[in-house]
């Protein structure tokens, strides 16, 4: 980030007006609002014509993957820029925004709005919008749009929010039949008669003796008692022992249950012999149920982990600002020897990537083999080795430790530059007036420190409490306490819960939990940033520099 | 002009991403020898049947969840081979699974063994066909433990006048609760009960019961009472002494047998030694096999290579290179002579299939978090830690 600044020439700007100096009918000709509609428009067209492309392009190449619709949207916003900007010309430059635009509706605005929806839904593994295929149940009797199902129990209804009632079903007729075989040669079996009608063949079974071995294939095609098979088996199959699979389906929708008989949005036809039927795993909106599930365990999740995340956020700052500080200061001084090699050295943690440097602690700090306990038993600081990671305060010891060493560089590296804006004469003069270095220090360098450390602070702040990678990767959260949850442990803090609410509880899948838990964490967040602005007045003494 | 020729261009790219979907994709949690064996079972199949097999490795932690992400979207593999079973329900009622009922052909269900079939079948249909089945057992270092002793309360003793500056007497991943069910259970605990038609009653947890909480007492005494297992040791730390040859005794699965011949150290396999009283001991097993993607586009082909990585010869195989016991009957009796094999039998008679109900899922983590607390300090409540699991697995 520090790059060396770059000579330029500087075109000569005319300052009695600088506007004039700025190609202004090229900027501001539209309006704003009239560019981003313009913008707007080329973007849904595209978006339109990738979908409709990749439904079209499917009838004529079945089996068309759908990022071929990438393509097609983007070459349909290469025509309408290219068309609109011959319409309006001054668009041009908005054209140099486009992809930032694009990059922040994909991955910032839709990500935001899908979390605001899932959270007031019950989205979940087992309720995620698919066929759920344990569920598929025998059908007993068919009666038009009235099904009796062998086992209700089977299709599980309790799991979703309104039991099966509106929930999508996919209803099959489905059969294995054995088949007389009278040839075969060359991947074409001759049966002794033609197949049942009205259902598709789907799938033939073969035995091979010579393998030992039930060889399964599709079929290409049936022609009155020829059946080709897709793929010819590579030994001969036993004609004794040929099976096919017969089926079909249809979709239908659940509308309301009656004991063990659904009854469905429309009749089955007379000639569609159902076998069984399979329920879709539906969510939908539930309203603020997530969140009064998660207030009312509070007591045990939301409130301590709060506590720690803020309390977390607050130690790390004035830890690191401490240390920053005094080392600041320290390497400052232009009498000390070697003071650019301790620099560098000290700037090292920076350099390294911290996904490496903070699992490298995780091994320092492990509980038997780590060079720390090492190193403290040597000098006889313990005599018994410290559980670092085992036990809930050292783990949260530890972790603003390792914060310290990760952040201690860039505060130190904001501190010298802030120190070197501080004239000298300020401390000549200091001197002069006979003051200690201690006088000096409170006298001079904190308080004209303080206007450049508070917005290093405040961002240092908003940067730690959502400071993920460190309690993932350190502690993982952990250990587990007795006051807490099995996702709420020793050093989590909110995002961590959160993550391991969404991806490591109820199977992996409670995004409509995990979304509900993200927007509490927004509001908190915000409540807390404004405290923090009200209370240091960072907002106000922005406004008046 | 311009037009006809960019929809020429995109057409042409857009086939060639069709060319690929010929193959079938396998993901795999197998690693080293075990990953070698699919793997050259997979060669066997292209050559016989003519179908290229791509088998990509992919972590235990990271392949149901990756499943339940990608498959909807057509972005995961025709098969998963190397599920333990107990991962079955969440992936099945995510929707990414096929039932296997339609593939598994009368000849390999009537060969296959009911604990197999019954840990694979999840609402009434088999979701894969299981091809081993595998559980910890007792593997001791005969060097250092020449006779096997007879009860618990032995093994405790000979363990302690074992532990010595340079060797330890017994260990394992005591905060595990894959490993540590085991004293949970044969002291009286369980994870779910059953009902009247025997199946599992998601309400009914038996973790912070009276039986387990002696048998949560009876493990914390390994670190406390007896000092066996020393705070700290995890899977690697107790499989590490055993493979250096200073661990006498380690409670651990039949997939670090390779690893421990290789390092030169002699071994057997039993069970625990039973209780003074003659309570036996039995914790989880597992069955592993291949799962069919729902979503796959080469269904026929799955199946093809499934039912051939699971008949019994290759079977035989995987047992005789891994020390895994085979689902197949016939295959068991191939290889029932194997000394390691024999072990493991005799180890899982007594163990319970691990529940394959989605509930599962909810109960590793809080029970987990109870072990390590309890292991934390001698004062810990075991019963306290228990009771807080068990509410949680609940929901409550």
């Amino acid at each position: 980030m520090t790059g060396a600044l770059v000579e330029q020439e500087v075109p000569a700007i005319d300052l009695s007006d600088p506007r004039a100096a700025l190609p202004r009918a090229r900027t501001t000709a539209g309006g704003l609002a009239k560019s981003l509609l313009l913008l707007g428009a080329a973007l849904a067209f595209a978006l339109v014509v990738g979908f409709v492309g990749v439904l079209v392009g499917r009838l004529v190449v079945p089996g068309l993957p759908a990022w071929s619709g990438l393509l097609f949207g983007l070459t349909a916003l290469l025509f309408a820029m290219w068309g609109i900007a011959r319409r309006f010309a001054w668009i041009m430059p908005w054209y140099y925004v486009l992809p930032a635009i694009v990059f922040l509706l994909t991955f910032t605005f839709f990500p935001v709005l899908l979390t605001i929806w899932l959270a007031f839904t019950d989205y979940a593994g087992a309720r995620n919008g698919q066929l759920s295929v344990p569920t598929t149940t025998p059908i007993v009797a068919v009666d038009g749009a009235r099904v009796t199902v062998s086992d209700i129990a089977n299709l599980n209804c309790g799991v979703l929010r309104n039991g099966c009632v509106d929930v999508r079903a996919e209803v099959y007729s489905f059969d294995m039949v054995a088949i007389e075989v009278v040839a075969y040669a060359d991947g074409v079996l001759t049966m002794a008669e033609p197949l049942p009608r009205g259902r598709e063949a789907r799938q033939v079974e073969l035995y091979l003796p010579d393998l030992g071995f039930d060889f399964s294939t599709g079929i290409a095609d049936v022609d009155g008692v020829e059946l080709r098979l897709l793929r010819a088996p590579p030994f001969p199959p036993d004609l004794e022992r040929v099976t096919v699979q017969l089926a079909d389906e249809l979709r239908r929708r659940i509308v309301s249950v009656d004991g063990a008989v659904l009854v469905l949005d429309a009749a089955l036809p007379d000639e569609f012999e159902a076998t069984a039927i399979a329920r879709f795993n539906e969510y939908g909106y539930i309203g603020v149920r997530n969140f009064t599930t998660i207030l009312a365990r509070a007591q045990r999740s939301l409130i301590p982990v709060f506590a720690w995340n803020v309390s977390f956020a607050v130690l790390t700052i004035l830890i690191n600002t401490a240390f920053g500080v005094l080392l600041a200061v320290l390497l400052n001084n232009p009498d000390l020897r070697f003071r650019n090699l301790y620099r560098t050295l000290l700037i090292v943690p920076w350099a390294l990537p911290n996904i490496i440097t903070i699992q490298v602690w995780r091994g320092f700090l492990n509980e038997n083999f780590g060079v720390i306990n090492r190193v403290l038993m040597l000098f006889d600081i313990t005599s018994v080795p410290v559980n670092w990671l085992g036990v809930e305060m050292a783990a949260k010891s530890a972790v603003l430790l390792v914060n310290l060493w990760l952040g201690l560089p860039f505060m130190m590296t904001a501190v010298l530059g802030a120190l070197s804006a501080i004239p000298r004469e300020l401390y000549e003069a200091a001197k002069i007036d006979g003051a200690s270095a201690w006088q000096t220090f409170w006298g001079v360098t904190a308080p004209l420190l303080r206007t450049a450390l508070i917005p290093i602070t405040l961002t240092g702040f908003a940067f730690n409490f959502n400071n993920f990678n460190l309690i993932f990767l350190l502690t993982d959260g952990g250990p587990p306490v007795d006051w807490g949850t099995a996702t709420a442990r020793g050093t989590d803090i909110l995002i961590s819960w959160a993550y391991n609410e969404a991806f490591r509880s109820q199977g992996g899948f409670a995004y409509g939990l995990g979304s509900a838990i993200s927007i509490l964490i927004f509001v908190i967040t915000v409540a807390v940033s404004l405290v923090n602005f009200r209370v240091t007045g960072a907002l106000k003494e922005e406004r008046n520099t | 002009m311009t037009l006809k020729k960019t929809m020429i261009a995109l057409l042409a790219v857009a086939s060639l991403g069709l060319a690929f979907g010929q193959g079938l994709t396998v993901w795999t949690t197998f690693g080293d020898q075990t990953l070698q064996w699919l793997e050259g079972e997979a060669a066997s199949f292209t050559s016989a049947f003519g179908v290229p097999v791509n088998v990509v490795k992919l972590d235990l932690g990271e392949l149901p969840a990756t499943v339940l992400r990608a498959a909807p979207q057509g972005e995961a593999a025709d098969l998963f081979v190397g599920v333990p079973h107990d991962q079955i329900g969440n992936m099945a009622d995510g929707g990414v699974l096929a039932d296997m009922s339609v593939y598994a052909t009368p000849g390999y269900l009537a060969d296959l063994s009911e604990q197999a079939r019954l840990a694979y079948t999840f609402a009434g249909k088999l979701f894969g066909l299981p091809m081993f089945v595998e559980g910890p057992a007792l593997i001791v270092n005969t060097d250092l433990v020449p006779a096997a002793p007879a009860t618990y309360e032995e093994m405790i003793a000979l363990a302690q006048e074992l532990t010595t500056a340079d060797t330890f007497g017994f260990m394992f991943d005591a905060p595990n609760f894959y490993f540590a069910y085991v004293y949970l259970r044969t002291f009286g605990g369980y994870v779910f009960g059953r009902d009247a038609s025997g199946s599992l009653v998601a309400t009914d947890v038996g973790l912070a019961s009276e039986g387990a909480v002696r048998g949560a007492q009876a493990l914390k005494d390994l670190r406390f009472a007896y000092d066996l297992i020393p705070s700290g040791v995890n899977y690697d730390v107790a499989n590490g002494l055993f493979v250096d040859g200073s661990l006498a005794m380690i409670y651990n699965g039949p997939w670090a047998i390779s690893q421990y011949r290789d390092a030169g150290v002699s071994v057997a396999v039993l069970p625990v030694p039973p209780l003074a009283d003659g309570t036996e001991f039995g914790g989880f097993m597992g069955v592993q096999g291949v799962l069919m993607n729902q979503f796959s586009t080469n269904k026929v082909d799955a199946a093809n290579f499934a039912k051939w990585i699971t008949r019994a010869d290759a079977q035989i195989s995987m047992a005789e290179l891994s020390g895994r016991i085979p689902a197949s009957e016939a295959a068991l009796r191939a290889v029932g002579d194997d000394p390691i094999i024999q072990g493991f039998g005799l180890a899982l008679l007594n163990a319970e299939p691990m529940p394959n109900i989605p509930q599962m899922g909810q109960v590793w983590g809080p029970a987990g978090n109870a072990l390590s607390v309890i292991l934390e300090t001698a004062g810990s409540d075991v019963s306290a830690a228990l009771q807080r699991a068990v509410a949680e697995i609940l929901g409550n």
